[in-house]
Protein backbone atom coordinates (compact mmCIF):
# COMPACT_ATOMS: atom_id res chain seq x y z
CA UNK A 1 0.00 0.00 0.00
CA UNK A 2 1.16 3.38 -1.11
CA UNK A 3 2.06 5.77 1.78
CA UNK A 4 -0.57 7.71 1.65
CA UNK A 5 1.28 10.95 3.69
CA UNK A 6 4.00 11.69 1.69
CA UNK A 7 3.75 15.64 2.31
CA UNK A 8 3.83 17.62 -0.90
CA UNK A 9 7.11 19.97 0.08
CA UNK A 10 8.90 15.91 0.04
CA UNK A 11 7.34 14.89 -3.64
CA UNK A 12 10.18 15.97 -6.10
CA UNK A 13 7.15 16.10 -8.56
CA UNK A 14 5.29 18.95 -7.07
CA UNK A 15 3.83 21.52 -9.42
CA UNK A 16 4.09 25.23 -9.67
CA UNK A 17 0.49 26.63 -9.06
CA UNK A 18 0.47 28.19 -12.83
CA UNK A 19 -0.98 31.64 -12.47
CA UNK A 20 -3.08 31.18 -15.64
CA UNK A 21 -4.23 27.91 -14.45
CA UNK A 22 -5.22 28.90 -10.91
CA UNK A 23 -7.25 32.38 -12.38
CA UNK A 24 -9.03 30.62 -15.11
CA UNK A 25 -10.05 27.39 -13.00
CA UNK A 26 -11.53 30.50 -10.37
CA UNK A 27 -13.06 32.17 -13.61
CA UNK A 28 -14.50 29.00 -14.66
CA UNK A 29 -15.89 28.06 -11.02
CA UNK A 30 -17.27 31.55 -10.90
CA UNK A 31 -19.07 31.04 -14.40
CA UNK A 32 -20.62 28.06 -12.69
CA UNK A 33 -22.09 30.01 -10.36
CA UNK A 34 -19.48 29.52 -7.33
CA UNK A 35 -19.35 33.40 -5.83
CA UNK A 36 -16.62 32.46 -3.00
CA UNK A 37 -14.44 30.87 -6.57
CA UNK A 38 -15.60 34.68 -8.29
CA UNK A 39 -14.83 36.89 -4.85
CA UNK A 40 -11.29 35.30 -5.09
CA UNK A 41 -10.94 36.25 -8.48
CA UNK A 42 -11.86 39.59 -7.86
CA UNK A 43 -10.00 39.96 -4.80
CA UNK A 44 -6.54 38.80 -6.61
CA UNK A 45 -7.73 40.57 -9.97
CA UNK A 46 -8.03 44.06 -7.87
CA UNK A 47 -4.34 43.81 -6.92
CA UNK A 48 -2.84 42.98 -10.25
CA UNK A 49 -5.02 45.62 -11.90
CA UNK A 50 -4.42 48.51 -9.04
CA UNK A 51 -0.25 47.38 -9.96
CA UNK A 52 -0.82 48.04 -13.54
CA UNK A 53 -2.68 51.01 -13.67
CA UNK A 54 -0.69 52.18 -10.56
CA UNK A 55 2.30 52.10 -13.10
CA UNK A 56 0.28 53.71 -16.39
CA UNK A 57 -1.48 56.48 -14.51
CA UNK A 58 -0.36 59.76 -13.65
CA UNK A 59 -2.73 60.22 -10.93
CA UNK A 60 -4.26 60.15 -7.25
CA UNK A 61 -4.36 56.96 -5.91
CA UNK A 62 -8.47 57.05 -5.67
CA UNK A 63 -8.13 58.20 -9.12
CA UNK A 64 -6.38 54.41 -9.71
CA UNK A 65 -8.66 52.71 -8.21
CA UNK A 66 -11.46 54.12 -9.46
CA UNK A 67 -9.78 52.71 -12.47
CA UNK A 68 -9.63 49.28 -10.56
CA UNK A 69 -13.19 49.37 -9.29
CA UNK A 70 -14.20 49.97 -13.13
CA UNK A 71 -12.55 47.24 -14.74
CA UNK A 72 -13.51 44.81 -11.99
CA UNK A 73 -16.94 45.76 -13.11
CA UNK A 74 -16.47 45.01 -16.43
CA UNK A 75 -15.00 41.93 -15.68
CA UNK A 76 -18.52 40.79 -13.60
CA UNK A 77 -20.57 42.34 -16.15
CA UNK A 78 -19.21 41.11 -19.24
CA UNK A 79 -18.08 37.72 -18.31
CA UNK A 80 -19.90 35.94 -20.81
CA UNK A 81 -17.44 36.97 -23.46
CA UNK A 82 -14.75 34.85 -22.07
CA UNK A 83 -14.53 31.74 -23.76
CA UNK A 84 -13.64 28.97 -21.50
CA UNK A 85 -11.48 27.15 -24.12
CA UNK A 86 -9.11 29.78 -24.49
CA UNK A 87 -6.58 30.89 -21.70
CA UNK A 88 -7.90 33.80 -19.50
CA UNK A 89 -5.14 36.18 -18.86
CA UNK A 90 -5.21 37.34 -22.24
CA UNK A 91 -8.94 38.31 -21.68
CA UNK A 92 -8.33 39.91 -18.67
CA UNK A 93 -5.23 41.85 -20.03
CA UNK A 94 -7.53 43.49 -23.15
CA UNK A 95 -10.35 44.43 -20.54
CA UNK A 96 -8.20 46.19 -18.11
CA UNK A 97 -6.09 47.70 -21.10
CA UNK A 98 -9.44 48.59 -22.98
CA UNK A 99 -10.30 50.50 -19.82
CA UNK A 100 -6.97 52.12 -19.21
CA UNK A 101 -7.40 53.78 -22.97
CA UNK A 102 -10.80 54.41 -22.34
CA UNK A 103 -9.63 56.39 -18.82
CA UNK A 104 -6.56 58.29 -20.45
CA UNK A 105 -9.20 59.54 -23.42
CA UNK A 106 -11.14 61.15 -20.83
CA UNK A 107 -9.27 62.33 -18.47
CA UNK A 108 -7.57 64.74 -20.87
CA UNK A 109 -10.55 66.78 -20.38
CA UNK A 110 -11.71 66.05 -17.27
CA UNK A 111 -10.50 69.36 -14.62
CA UNK A 112 -9.08 66.95 -12.10
CA UNK A 113 -8.69 68.34 -7.74
CA UNK A 114 -7.46 65.84 -5.84
CA UNK A 115 -8.93 65.70 -2.74
CA UNK A 116 -6.21 63.56 -0.93
CA UNK A 117 -3.63 66.55 -0.57
CA UNK A 118 -6.51 68.25 2.04
CA UNK A 119 -6.74 64.94 3.65
CA UNK A 120 -3.78 63.28 3.52
CA UNK A 121 -2.92 64.36 7.41
CA UNK A 122 -6.06 62.25 8.56
CA UNK A 123 -6.92 58.78 7.87
CA UNK A 124 -6.42 57.32 4.91
CA UNK A 125 -9.57 55.56 4.92
CA UNK A 126 -11.84 58.79 5.29
CA UNK A 127 -10.45 60.60 1.70
CA UNK A 128 -10.51 57.27 0.03
CA UNK A 129 -14.66 57.02 0.81
CA UNK A 130 -15.38 60.74 0.47
CA UNK A 131 -13.63 60.89 -3.06
CA UNK A 132 -15.19 56.79 -3.96
CA UNK A 133 -18.95 59.11 -3.12
CA UNK A 134 -18.80 61.18 -5.91
CA UNK A 135 -17.52 58.53 -8.51
CA UNK A 136 -20.27 56.72 -7.49
CA UNK A 137 -22.84 57.79 -9.54
CA UNK A 138 -20.75 57.44 -13.32
CA UNK A 139 -19.81 53.98 -12.03
CA UNK A 140 -23.50 53.12 -11.18
CA UNK A 141 -24.79 54.42 -14.72
CA UNK A 142 -22.74 51.41 -16.32
CA UNK A 143 -24.48 48.77 -14.49
CA UNK A 144 -27.78 47.49 -15.95
CA UNK A 145 -30.57 48.74 -14.01
CA UNK A 146 -31.74 45.87 -12.01
CA UNK A 147 -27.94 46.00 -10.49
CA UNK A 148 -28.04 49.47 -10.12
CA UNK A 149 -30.96 49.73 -8.06
CA UNK A 150 -30.10 46.42 -5.81
CA UNK A 151 -25.81 48.76 -5.32
CA UNK A 152 -27.99 51.97 -4.22
CA UNK A 153 -30.90 50.02 -1.95
CA UNK A 154 -27.82 48.60 0.00
CA UNK A 155 -25.07 50.89 -0.22
CA UNK A 156 -26.88 54.60 -0.11
CA UNK A 157 -29.75 53.63 2.03
CA UNK A 158 -28.04 50.80 4.28
CA UNK A 159 -30.84 48.01 2.86
CA UNK A 160 -29.03 44.60 4.24
CA UNK A 161 -28.54 41.90 0.74
CA UNK A 162 -31.36 40.04 2.18
CA UNK A 163 -33.90 42.21 3.07
CA UNK A 164 -33.04 44.41 -0.62
CA UNK A 165 -33.84 40.57 -2.19
CA UNK A 166 -37.32 39.86 -0.61
CA UNK A 167 -38.62 43.50 -1.76
CA UNK B 1 -17.98 53.11 -2.47
CA UNK B 2 -14.28 50.81 -0.91
CA UNK B 3 -13.11 48.09 -3.64
CA UNK B 4 -13.64 45.19 -1.31
CA UNK B 5 -17.40 46.18 -0.68
CA UNK B 6 -17.40 46.48 -4.62
CA UNK B 7 -15.90 42.66 -4.84
CA UNK B 8 -18.46 41.70 -2.03
CA UNK B 9 -21.85 42.71 -4.09
CA UNK B 10 -20.55 41.65 -7.45
CA UNK B 11 -19.65 38.28 -5.65
CA UNK B 12 -23.44 37.67 -4.51
CA UNK B 13 -24.64 38.61 -8.00
CA UNK B 14 -22.94 35.16 -9.45
CA UNK B 15 -25.43 33.43 -11.66
CA UNK B 16 -24.36 30.46 -13.26
CA UNK B 17 -23.27 31.33 -16.43
CA UNK B 18 -24.01 28.57 -19.51
CA UNK B 19 -20.87 27.65 -21.24
CA UNK B 20 -21.32 29.24 -24.92
CA UNK B 21 -23.05 32.49 -24.29
CA UNK B 22 -21.81 34.56 -26.61
CA UNK B 23 -22.45 32.48 -29.50
CA UNK B 24 -25.94 31.89 -28.51
CA UNK B 25 -26.74 35.68 -27.91
CA UNK B 26 -25.61 36.31 -31.75
CA UNK B 27 -26.99 33.69 -32.90
CA UNK B 28 -30.82 34.48 -31.16
CA UNK B 29 -30.26 38.25 -32.66
CA UNK B 30 -29.29 37.17 -36.31
CA UNK B 31 -32.67 34.77 -36.22
CA UNK B 32 -34.77 37.54 -34.26
CA UNK B 33 -33.31 40.77 -36.65
CA UNK B 34 -33.98 37.53 -39.64
CA UNK B 35 -37.29 36.72 -38.71
CA UNK B 36 -38.34 40.74 -39.06
CA UNK B 37 -36.33 41.05 -42.39
CA UNK B 38 -38.00 37.76 -43.84
CA UNK B 39 -41.51 39.79 -42.74
CA UNK B 40 -40.20 42.69 -44.59
CA UNK B 41 -39.44 40.30 -47.45
CA UNK B 42 -42.58 38.21 -47.88
CA UNK B 43 -45.09 40.89 -47.22
CA UNK B 44 -43.20 44.16 -48.77
CA UNK B 45 -41.27 42.36 -51.57
CA UNK B 46 -43.39 39.34 -51.89
CA UNK B 47 -41.13 36.05 -53.00
CA UNK B 48 -40.46 34.83 -56.46
CA UNK B 49 -42.64 31.48 -57.59
CA UNK B 50 -39.84 29.44 -55.61
CA UNK B 51 -41.42 25.80 -56.17
CA UNK B 52 -39.51 27.14 -59.78
CA UNK B 53 -37.04 28.81 -57.96
CA UNK B 54 -35.38 26.36 -55.81
CA UNK B 55 -34.74 23.74 -58.56
CA UNK B 56 -32.53 26.09 -60.22
CA UNK B 57 -29.04 26.26 -59.37
CA UNK B 58 -28.92 29.76 -59.78
CA UNK B 59 -30.92 30.09 -56.59
CA UNK B 60 -28.60 28.24 -55.05
CA UNK B 61 -25.24 30.02 -55.84
CA UNK B 62 -26.96 33.34 -54.71
CA UNK B 63 -27.70 32.06 -51.64
CA UNK B 64 -24.79 29.86 -51.07
CA UNK B 65 -22.34 32.92 -51.32
CA UNK B 66 -24.91 34.66 -48.86
CA UNK B 67 -24.90 31.89 -46.67
CA UNK B 68 -21.61 31.04 -46.56
CA UNK B 69 -20.73 35.04 -45.91
CA UNK B 70 -23.22 35.18 -43.08
CA UNK B 71 -21.79 32.33 -41.68
CA UNK B 72 -17.94 33.33 -41.82
CA UNK B 73 -18.84 37.32 -41.43
CA UNK B 74 -20.53 35.80 -37.65
CA UNK B 75 -18.03 33.70 -36.42
CA UNK B 76 -15.27 36.80 -36.97
CA UNK B 77 -17.81 39.09 -34.88
CA UNK B 78 -17.64 36.08 -32.07
CA UNK B 79 -14.38 36.80 -32.19
CA UNK B 80 -14.53 40.38 -32.30
CA UNK B 81 -16.82 40.12 -29.71
CA UNK B 82 -14.35 38.74 -27.13
CA UNK B 83 -11.27 40.41 -25.43
CA UNK B 84 -7.88 39.33 -26.29
CA UNK B 85 -9.30 36.85 -28.98
CA UNK B 86 -7.05 36.36 -32.02
CA UNK B 87 -9.01 36.92 -35.24
CA UNK B 88 -6.88 33.89 -37.06
CA UNK B 89 -8.14 32.98 -40.44
CA UNK B 90 -11.80 34.57 -40.16
CA UNK B 91 -11.70 38.08 -42.12
CA UNK B 92 -9.66 35.93 -44.50
CA UNK B 93 -12.60 33.35 -45.16
CA UNK B 94 -14.84 36.30 -45.76
CA UNK B 95 -12.62 38.08 -48.39
CA UNK B 96 -12.19 34.60 -49.76
CA UNK B 97 -15.49 34.22 -50.55
CA UNK B 98 -16.08 37.45 -51.82
CA UNK B 99 -13.36 36.91 -54.23
CA UNK B 100 -14.86 33.63 -55.37
CA UNK B 101 -18.13 35.05 -56.19
CA UNK B 102 -16.25 37.90 -58.09
CA UNK B 103 -14.10 35.73 -60.01
CA UNK B 104 -17.39 33.60 -61.39
CA UNK B 105 -19.00 36.82 -62.17
CA UNK B 106 -15.95 38.28 -63.75
CA UNK B 107 -15.71 34.83 -65.63
CA UNK B 108 -19.71 35.22 -66.89
CA UNK B 109 -19.04 38.27 -68.44
CA UNK B 110 -16.19 37.70 -70.23
CA UNK B 111 -17.18 34.25 -71.31
CA UNK B 112 -20.36 36.10 -72.49
CA UNK B 113 -21.22 37.66 -75.80
CA UNK B 114 -20.24 41.24 -75.82
CA UNK B 115 -23.56 42.56 -76.95
CA UNK B 116 -25.41 40.87 -73.99
CA UNK B 117 -22.31 41.75 -71.22
CA UNK B 118 -24.21 45.06 -69.88
CA UNK B 119 -27.62 43.33 -69.78
CA UNK B 120 -26.43 40.29 -67.84
CA UNK B 121 -24.32 42.77 -65.23
CA UNK B 122 -27.59 44.91 -64.58
CA UNK B 123 -29.85 42.77 -64.87
CA UNK B 124 -33.72 44.92 -64.47
CA UNK B 125 -32.74 45.56 -60.80
CA UNK B 126 -29.51 46.99 -60.39
CA UNK B 127 -30.84 50.23 -58.93
CA UNK B 128 -32.71 48.97 -56.23
CA UNK B 129 -31.02 45.95 -55.55
CA UNK B 130 -28.46 47.42 -52.77
CA UNK B 131 -30.60 50.10 -50.87
CA UNK B 132 -33.10 47.65 -50.23
CA UNK B 133 -30.14 44.64 -48.64
CA UNK B 134 -29.17 47.42 -47.21
CA UNK B 135 -32.70 48.31 -45.73
CA UNK B 136 -33.53 44.65 -44.65
CA UNK B 137 -30.14 44.52 -43.04
CA UNK B 138 -30.85 46.72 -40.51
CA UNK B 139 -33.60 45.24 -38.14
CA UNK B 140 -30.57 42.30 -37.89
CA UNK B 141 -27.94 44.71 -37.46
CA UNK B 142 -29.50 46.18 -34.81
CA UNK B 143 -30.29 43.08 -33.11
CA UNK B 144 -27.00 42.13 -33.36
CA UNK B 145 -26.20 45.84 -31.81
CA UNK B 146 -28.13 44.44 -29.14
CA UNK B 147 -26.25 41.25 -28.58
CA UNK B 148 -22.54 43.23 -28.85
CA UNK B 149 -23.54 45.49 -26.06
CA UNK B 150 -23.84 42.16 -23.31
CA UNK B 151 -20.45 41.36 -24.83
CA UNK B 152 -17.24 43.08 -24.99
CA UNK B 153 -15.70 44.16 -28.37
CA UNK B 154 -12.78 45.37 -27.74
CA UNK B 155 -12.31 47.15 -31.52
CA UNK B 156 -16.31 48.65 -32.02
CA UNK B 157 -15.14 49.77 -35.17
CA UNK B 158 -14.39 46.16 -36.39
CA UNK B 159 -16.95 44.91 -34.35
CA UNK B 160 -19.69 47.08 -36.09
CA UNK B 161 -18.00 46.62 -39.37
CA UNK B 162 -18.09 42.55 -39.11
CA UNK B 163 -21.62 42.95 -37.56
CA UNK B 164 -22.69 44.73 -40.88
CA UNK B 165 -21.12 42.41 -43.06
CA UNK B 166 -23.14 39.87 -41.27
CA UNK B 167 -26.57 41.33 -41.29
CA UNK B 168 -26.00 42.22 -44.66
CA UNK B 169 -25.16 39.00 -45.89
CA UNK B 170 -28.00 37.38 -44.05
CA UNK B 171 -30.51 40.08 -45.60
CA UNK B 172 -29.03 39.03 -48.71
CA UNK B 173 -29.90 35.77 -48.77
CA UNK B 174 -33.63 36.43 -47.89
CA UNK B 175 -33.52 39.01 -50.31
CA UNK B 176 -32.94 36.12 -52.68
CA UNK B 177 -36.61 34.59 -51.99
CA UNK B 178 -37.59 37.85 -53.96
CA UNK B 179 -35.09 38.32 -56.11
CA UNK B 180 -35.58 37.34 -60.02
CA UNK B 181 -31.87 38.16 -61.27
CA UNK B 182 -29.99 35.11 -61.90
CA UNK B 183 -26.25 36.18 -63.40
CA UNK B 184 -23.32 35.50 -60.93
CA UNK B 185 -21.93 39.24 -62.14
CA UNK B 186 -24.69 41.06 -61.11
CA UNK B 187 -24.42 39.13 -57.45
CA UNK B 188 -20.86 39.77 -57.50
CA UNK B 189 -22.03 42.94 -57.78
CA UNK B 190 -24.91 44.64 -56.76
CA UNK B 191 -25.73 42.29 -53.49
CA UNK B 192 -21.86 42.59 -52.67
CA UNK B 193 -22.75 46.33 -52.52
CA UNK B 194 -25.29 45.96 -50.57
CA UNK B 195 -23.78 43.85 -48.04
CA UNK B 196 -20.47 46.22 -48.09
CA UNK B 197 -22.98 49.24 -47.35
CA UNK B 198 -24.11 47.52 -44.48
CA UNK B 199 -20.98 47.27 -43.45
CA UNK B 200 -20.06 50.64 -43.82
CA UNK B 201 -22.73 51.66 -41.73
CA UNK B 202 -21.61 49.19 -39.13
CA UNK B 203 -18.30 50.66 -38.90
CA UNK B 204 -19.32 54.32 -38.58
CA UNK B 205 -22.41 53.46 -35.87
CA UNK B 206 -19.92 50.68 -33.87
CA UNK B 207 -17.71 53.20 -32.46
CA UNK B 208 -20.81 55.07 -30.76
CA UNK B 209 -22.47 51.91 -30.35
CA UNK B 210 -20.72 49.26 -29.21
CA UNK B 211 -18.49 51.06 -26.69
CA UNK B 212 -18.75 49.74 -22.90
Amino acid sequence: MPDMTVPAEASTAKPKVDPEERLRALMIRGLDGDSRAHRQLLTVLSGHLRGYFGRRVRAATHEVEDLVQETLLAVHLKRDSYDRALPFMPWAYAVARYKLIDHLRRSNRRVHVPLEDAGALFAAEDAEQGTARTDLDRLLEQLPFRQRSLLQDVKLHGLSIEHRSTA
Amino acid sequence: MRTVDLIDLLARDTQPRPPGAATRKLLTALAAGGVVSLALVILGLHCQPLEEAVRQPWFWMKAGYTGLLTIAALVTVRRLSAPGTRLKAAPLVVALIVLVILVLGAGQIFSAAPARRLDLWLGHTWKVCPPLILLLALPIYAALVLALRNLAPTRPRHAGAAAGIAAGALAATLYGLHCPEQAAAFVATWYTLGIAAAAAFGALTGRWLLRW
